[in-house]
């Protein structure tokens, strides 16, 4: 499996997504509905030397990617980590609508990927659902449409979805997930959760490896399911050659300094740490606490 | 008993959340599930073959299949499931609000607890790391006696006329702002302080909808004469995210609490608590709250888990049982009559 880049620049700051305060959270999406404002952070963290992004597939993700690919000669070695799906709107339209409408909605109308009707043809929700992994399929195609033509290295299926469907423990939907990511897009597939215990050992069960897991990682033990020890034990006897590991949520949404942070961290047998900054000072400093081992 | 045998009865939103989380449970073995549309039962029945398919609660119910049920169909539905699990010996988890009427309500908790069957209703909030920590602290009386709270519930959930075949625009199925979000915040003032003694004065308002309100508001008395304020609206644009929050104001200081953590005013320093005069501001990531296994948050799964392990080590559950989702429903129906 090709190694992943150590620093990898996130995306909760754009989104307005703070753990810790609404207010900050409202201030940082104001700040951000300027894709200038976002720009800027993405042009200070490739200056301190960040070379990997991490994207979610939600609204703002599609301008965001058309300038990257628009401006192809100075973001062009961008390597990109992309998640899918936006699972807000998902969850707002399952409520609304029932899940096969919203299914149907996604796929052949107000779907703003485009062109999802010449791609699969007719079809119904009825035959559709006889063929759940051929609904995955084409949920899959039209969120990666906006990632089309991007250096991608890593395609991750976003928490919610992941350990949603990690309950159910049916083999199958993980086993076609992945397979479909290396066939059709020829990149390495990820699973972002919160449950990394649960899920790795499920995935040695199904004889699923080869593929990256990001998770929520660290000295607070926030977010860590079922427990900070339980992650320890399993990171500890970790084998990276079949399962990369990706640490998000480092700070703990500001529950911990940067430098207790990442004491923690780097004494972990990780590969790779996904950050959240949008100051160039913050972005500098993550950058230079993070050392992870070889 | 050893293993509990569960089985879903409407899978929405909720049951399919509900089915992720509780089949992780060890002890737990999913054997059933009802829903009337043909195309979810047979994509779930593709790939989970050892789970049997009704299309119709009621045989679901009479198979012997089941120790449990969670119960997720429309509100207007769930006396009569409920009632039918009874008389089978089911134990029931059901979702929020619990029934549509009141002494429907009282007699579902009648029978629950004669037959000595496990009961519960999703009032999830009981769950939260917060709230769990603001009972607590009311429990070890660090704020002294407590005089008045102040509770309000707001969100962007309706921010347009609404369209009238929506589910949300039906009382009957849980639509409108008491059934939604009231019955949370009645339930939460239960948790803390039990059952009110009088409701002194309620309001109900419009914003959008037509069938349905988007604002209400209810003040309630406590033994001991604590006075409440209750506060939702659902029709709250300013609001991306669900926002409950509340204050209450005790004699010697004064929590206040909401999704995000809680802050707590002493007026004396509290030295076996190690908290100090003044405020002391807790943000939810430092409330320590490990789960087993998370989906959309650790409520839900905390909520489902404590259902099983009461089932599974024979004793009444620690979350809202019907009785007490009674008195919520006395308060809600309240607010509507008057």
């Amino acid at each position: 499996m090709e190694k992943l880049d150590k620093v990898i620049l996130g995306d909760n700051q754009f989104f307005g997504i703070n753990h810790r305060s609404q207010e900050k959270a409202e201030e940082m999406l104001k700040r951000f509905g300027n894709i200038d404002n976002i720009f800027e952070v993405y042009d200070n963290a490739f200056e301190c030397g960040v070379k990997a992004v991490m994207l979610n597939s939600n609204e703002k993700a599609v301008a965001i990617c058309d300038r990257f690919r628009a401006q192809k000669s100075k973001y062009g070695d961008v390597a990109w980590y992309p998640s899918i799906p936006y699972a807000y709107k998902y969850a707002n339209m399952v409520n609304e609508l029932g899940i096969f409408p919203a299914v149907n909605e996604v796929l052949f109308k107000g779907n703003t990927a485009g062109g999802v009707l010449g791609m699969i043809g007719k079809g119904t929700m009825a035959v559709m659902t006889k063929d759940a992994m051929r609904m995955m399929e084409m949920l899959i195609d039209v969120e990666y449409k906006m990632f089309r033509d991007l250096n991608v290295k890593v395609f991750f299926l976003q928490n919610i979805i992941t350990d949603l469907m990690l309950g159910y423990g049916v083999k199958e939907v993980f086993e076609h997930f992945v397979e479909y990511i290396r066939k059709k897009y020829k990149v390495t597939p990820g699973f972002v959760t919160l449950n990394l215990p649960y899920l790795k050992n499920k995935l040695e069960e199904w004889g699923i490896d080869d593929v990256v897991i990001c998770s929520s990682i660290n000295a607070a033990g926030f977010n860590m399911h079922p427990s900070k020890e339980e992650y320890e034990r399993v990171i500890a006897t970790n084998d990276p050659s079949k399962y990369q590991l990706m640490a998000m949520n480092v700070l703990a949404s500001g529950s911990i300094t940067v430098q207790q942070s990442f004491d923690y961290i780097n004494s972990l047998n990780i590969q790779s740490v996904v950050f959240g900054a949008s100051s160039k000072g913050h972005i500098k400093s993550t950058i230079e606490a993070i050392k992870l081992k070889d | 008993m050893d293993k509990v045998r569960v089985g879903i009865i409407g899978m929405g939103r909720m049951g399919l959340t509900h089915y992720s989380i509780i089949n992780t449970h060890p002890a737990v073995e999913m054997t059933a599930i009802a829903d009337t549309q043909s195309m979810m039962l047979n994509m779930m029945k593709k790939y989970l073959p050892s789970v049997k398919m009704f299309d119709d609660y009621k045989d679901l119910l009479k198979s012997g299949l089941v120790d449990a049920v969670i119960v997720c169909t429309p509100s207007v539905m769930h006396y009569d499931v409920c009632k039918m699990a009874c008389e089978n010996g089911i134990n029931v988890f059901c979702e929020k609000p619990f029934t549509t009427s009141p002494a429907q309500a009282k007699e579902l908790a009648d029978m629950f607890e004669k037959k000595g069957l496990v009961n519960q209703v999703g009032y999830v909030y009981r769950f939260d790391a917060v709230f769990g920590k603001v009972k607590e602290m009311l429990g070890k009386q660090l704020i002294g006696k407590v005089v008045h709270t102040n509770v309000q519930f707001l969100s962007s959930t309706i921010s347009k006329i609404q369209p009238e075949k929506g589910w949300r625009s039906k009382r009957e199925n849980g639509g409108g702002a008491t059934y939604e979000m009231g019955s949370h915040v009645i339930d939460l003032m239960e948790f803390f302080f039990g059952k009110p003694q009088k409701i002194v004065g309620t309001m109900m308002n419009q914003v959008y909808s037509e069938a349905v309100e988007d604002i209400a508001d209810a003040q309630l008395v406590y033994e001991g004469g604590m006075s409440a304020n209750i506060h939702v609206n659902w029709s709250d644009y300013t609001y991306r995210k669900p926002m409950l929050k509340l204050d209450i104001h005790g004699s010697k200081g004064k929590i206040q609490a909401d999704l995000y953590g809680y802050k707590v005013f002493l007026r004396e320093e509290n030295v076996e608590e190690g908290l100090p005069e003044g405020w002391t501001s807790v943000p939810m990531n430092m409330i320590p709250d490990p789960c087993p296994f998370y989906v959309r948050g650790t409520s839900f799964t905390k909520q489902l888990y404590e259902f099983a392990d009461a089932i599974l080590e024979k004793r009444k559950s620690n979350g809202c049982a019907f009785r007490e989702a009674v008195d919520t429903q006395n308060v809600i129906h309240y607010i509507f009559e008057h």
